[in-house]
């Protein structure tokens, strides 16, 4: 437990951070009910395969996926505070949060590649599925042209051009911290 | 033997030691141990128990040669493993009853085990009923059971474990050394997953986790099923003469119909992949103990819960276990409301029809359901126990053993073991049940042969019951479903894949049975409320015939068995009619 003692201050920040990022995951989730457009756009540009059923994400989803990152936030939120303390209690969150952590984004994982290869299976027989996909691609292309195109867009008020580009910048990013959630815990341990 | 926890499997070994027969004892988990920092002095506990006793790590395959060998050798040399040395001496008045029996057994029943009468004598004295049935069968068996009576009772039976766990006490207290406040990742792991307030939402989490795997993963292999099952019926139709029985029997039937339902086999082999996943890293011993808290609230046992966890595979083999619940009223109650729990049969119905209609969150909407199902069954638990079989729950005590890796291979084996009973049924029960079904359906109400689907005598059926249902708008096609469900819920699906065979061209057979299920057209709004209506039904009524028998054979009692299989009917009737009518407020 000595390693535990020596580390303590800098996994208490690992908890904590990894406590605010299931937060604000959590709280993404719930914003994105309303927002199913500009989530689209932005996940597609980063990590869709061929058929992601991302696509059609709904309410119950959303709601779930944020309860999920609700509890993982909280036990990491309780390790943060154990390890505050300095009790083994702390340790035990941080460990027991991240196992599940690591779980959930393995998941995330196994389901991307099995997408991947349900649509490729798919497009042999039905070639529908990859035009499909690519016109998912070029939508995609079209919403980032537009939220980029803001800036030059001299008929929008400022603070709407501002709000745009940090819509973009939030969901652009999320599905990133979103996948990268269990490798952070998992390389920090 | 489990090295970690000897205390409790020696009482095993001394009962087999008890048994005069060739004991070889295997110390397993030897890993765990040396990781737990436990010492254990193999030749003194050797000694002690006069027997050979060898450390083992079975998962690394360690010691397993040794055991072989000492086996093969014995066998060789027909010696035997064990001497008669070792002996449970207990206290001196107890020993007395039992010289006693002995001379009884020598005197009136010779013949009865002549070689283990002090087992025999032990047995008869705790009043075991195997025992006493099979002396009362023997040349003046009765006559010893008479002159023993006065000082054999079950109450004996108590004082003579509490005198093995004295010798056992002893024992270890001779081999064993655990050096204190040693951690290990078990205990760490067990402060969160079995935490107060974490405890159960994390439950929830790896469940809801099990089913978007189960889903979503298999989601190719289903595919790649159905684009071969595709093909086959193409290739088979186009070689076949067309309009012929054969050519119906085998396009139709067996690729339409037995086809649609293999097409989900890797689904169910999923499922059961991540449910030995589970198991074998430990943690489903745990969720049992998490939801033994909630459960003993409502007044049920907790073994109860591990019951309802073995029925997410099968609800058969989950009433069967109910026997080692002792209360009777836990007994009941846990075979009553197992039904409720959704077994893999019911799977393939829910992927049908959830993939069509929730397509992007079928694995929700399959959490959905079984949260619905667990619900139901505790709502049922409280229902018994506290309106009819009253009383309070016994406490509930659980060998939690340490978190281990699950290894490929053996997480391999026991997912084959689970879905080889699928594939078997599948075989058998819902291979017939589609052929039935296929007759049915080219057998014409007036008995002429391949006539129109809606006057064929499957329709006929159906629609004999369809008016039943008239209230919830199902089509006759799911009427008959219900009713051939009742084989095998699995059987559901065929009877849309083979009635919608033809029907399904350039959409997918789950989209057709959509279309089908209701009997007058509805709002596209309102599409998934009816579907959703008609998974709950085939979640909760009767889960299949097997299943009355087993609990009929469980239970002892007509009256249980028909309030087991008429309560989930009422209960699957009642939720789609409250779901179509809450929802057509707001679709």
């Amino acid at each position: 437990m000595e390693i535990v003692k020596n580390k303590r201050s800098s996994l208490s920040i690992l908890a904590l951070i990894v406590c605010i990022f299931s937060f604000f995951i959590a709280a993404m989730e719930l914003i994105l009910i309303g927002m199913e457009t500009v989530l689209e756009s932005n996940v597609l540009l980063f990590f869709t395969s061929p058929g992601d059923p991302i696509f059609e994400t709904t309410f119950l989803d959303h709601v779930i996926k944020s309860l999920v990152n609700i509890v993982i936030g909280g036990i990491f939120f309780m390790g943060f505070l154990g390890l505050r303390k300095g009790t083994l209690k702390g340790f035990s969150f941080l460990i027991g949060g991240g196992i599940l952590a690591l779980g959930i984004g393995l998941l995330f994982v196994s389901i991307w590649f099995a997408n991947l290869i349900d649509t490729t299976i798919l497009g042999i027989t039905n070639p529908g599925v990859w035009k499909e996909f690519c016109n998912y691609k070029r939508y995609t292309v079209r919403m980032v042209s537009h939220y980029c195109g803001n800036l030059h867009n001299h008929h929008l008020e400022k603070s709407r051009k501002i709000f745009n580009c940090l819509i973009f910048f939030i969901f652009s990013n999320f599905y990133f911290f979103k996948f990268t959630n269990f490798l952070i815990i998992n390389t920090a341990n | 033997m489990d090295a970690t926890n000897l205390e409790r499997n020696f009482y095993l070994a001394f009962l087999l030691k008890e048994l005069e027969v060739p004991v070889l004892f295997i110390l397993n988990f030897m890993d765990v141990v040396k990781t737990k920092k436990i010492e254990i002095n193999i030749d003194r506990l050797s000694e002690l128990l006069d027997a050979p006793v060898i450390p083992t790590i079975a998962i690394k395959k360690k010691g397993i040669t040794e055991v072989k060998d000492l086996i093969k050798n014995a066998m060789d040399e027909q010696t035997l493993i064990i001497t008669k040395e070792f002996k449970v001496i207990y206290s001196k008045e107890i020993e007395e009853n039992i010289k006693q029996t002995i001379k009884q057994l020598k005197i009136n029943s010779p013949s009865f085990l002549p070689e283990k009468r002090r087992w025999a004598a032990i047995k008869i004295l705790e009043r075991d009923k195997e025992v006493l049935k099979e002396l009362s069968t023997v040349n003046g068996g009765k006559t010893v059971i008479e002159n023993v009576k006065e000082f054999a009772s079950e109450s004996l039976e108590f004082e003579l474990a509490k005198q093995r766990y004295n010798k056992i006490s002893e024992i270890i207290h001779k081999i064993y050394k655990q050096e204190k406040g040693v951690l290990t990742i078990s205990d760490i792991l067990d402060q969160v997953f079995l935490h107060k307030y974490f405890g159960i939402p994390i439950f929830l989490i790896i469940m809801w986790a099990m089913f978007e795997f189960t889903f979503r993963v298999s989601a190719p292999l289903v595919s790649l099923i159905e684009v071969g099952l595709d093909t086959l019926g193409n290739i088979t139709s186009s070689y076949l003469a067309e309009n012929a029985w054969y050519t119906s029997f085998i396009v139709d039937g067996i690729i339409g119909g037995f086809g649609a339902i293999l097409g989900f086999v890797p689904l169910i082999f999923m499922l059961f992949l991540v449910l030995s996943f589970l198991e074998d890293s430990g943690y489903l011993s745990r969720a049992a103990f998490v939801m033994d808290r909630a459960m003993n609230k409502i007044g049920l046992h907790g073994r109860s819960f591990v019951s309802m966890i073995l029925g997410f595979g099968c609800n058969v083999p989950a009433v069967m276990s109910c026997r080692a619940i002792e209360s009777e009223e836990d007994r009941l109650t846990t075979i009553l409301v197992n039904q409720n729990i959704s077994c893999s049969a019911r799977l393939p119905v829910y992927m049908l029809f959830g993939g069509a209609v929730w397509s992007g969150m079928t694995g929700t909407i399959i959490f959905f359901l079984y949260s619905i199902g667990i619900l139901v069954a505790i709502g049922m638990a409280l229902f018994f126990r506290k309106i009819i079989f009253k009383g309070e729950a016994p406490p509930f005590v659980l060998e939690l053993g340490d978190y281990r890796m699950p290894t490929f291979k053996y997480t391999g084996i026991h997912m084959w073991e689970r879905g080889r009973e699928f594939i078997k049924k599948a075989g058998w029960i819902i291979f017939t049940t589609v052929v039935v079904m296929w007759l049915l359906l080219n057998i014409g109400i007036d008995g002429s042969w391949a006539p129109d689907i809606e006057h064929s005598l499957l329709a006929g059926i159906g629609k004999l019951v369809q008016p039943l249902f008239a209230p919830l708008n199902w089509s006759w096609i799911a009427t008959a479903g219900l009713i051939f469900g009742f084989l095998a819920k699995e059987v559901v699906v065929a009877m849309f894949g083979l009635v919608l065979i033809g029907a399904e061209e350039g959409i997918g057979l789950g989209e057709a049975a959509v279309a089908a299920l209701p009997a007058t057209s509805i709002a596209t709004s309102s599409v998934p409320i009816l579907v959703f209506g008609y998974l709950v039904f085939v979640l909760l009524y009767t889960p299949c015939v097997p299943h009355i028998g087993a609990v009929y054979k469980e239970t002892g009692s007509k009256k249980w068995t028909l309030v087991s299989a008429s309560y989930g009917i009422f209960l699957g009737y009642l939720f789609p009619l409250a779901i179509n009518f809450i929802g057509g407020i707001y679709f």
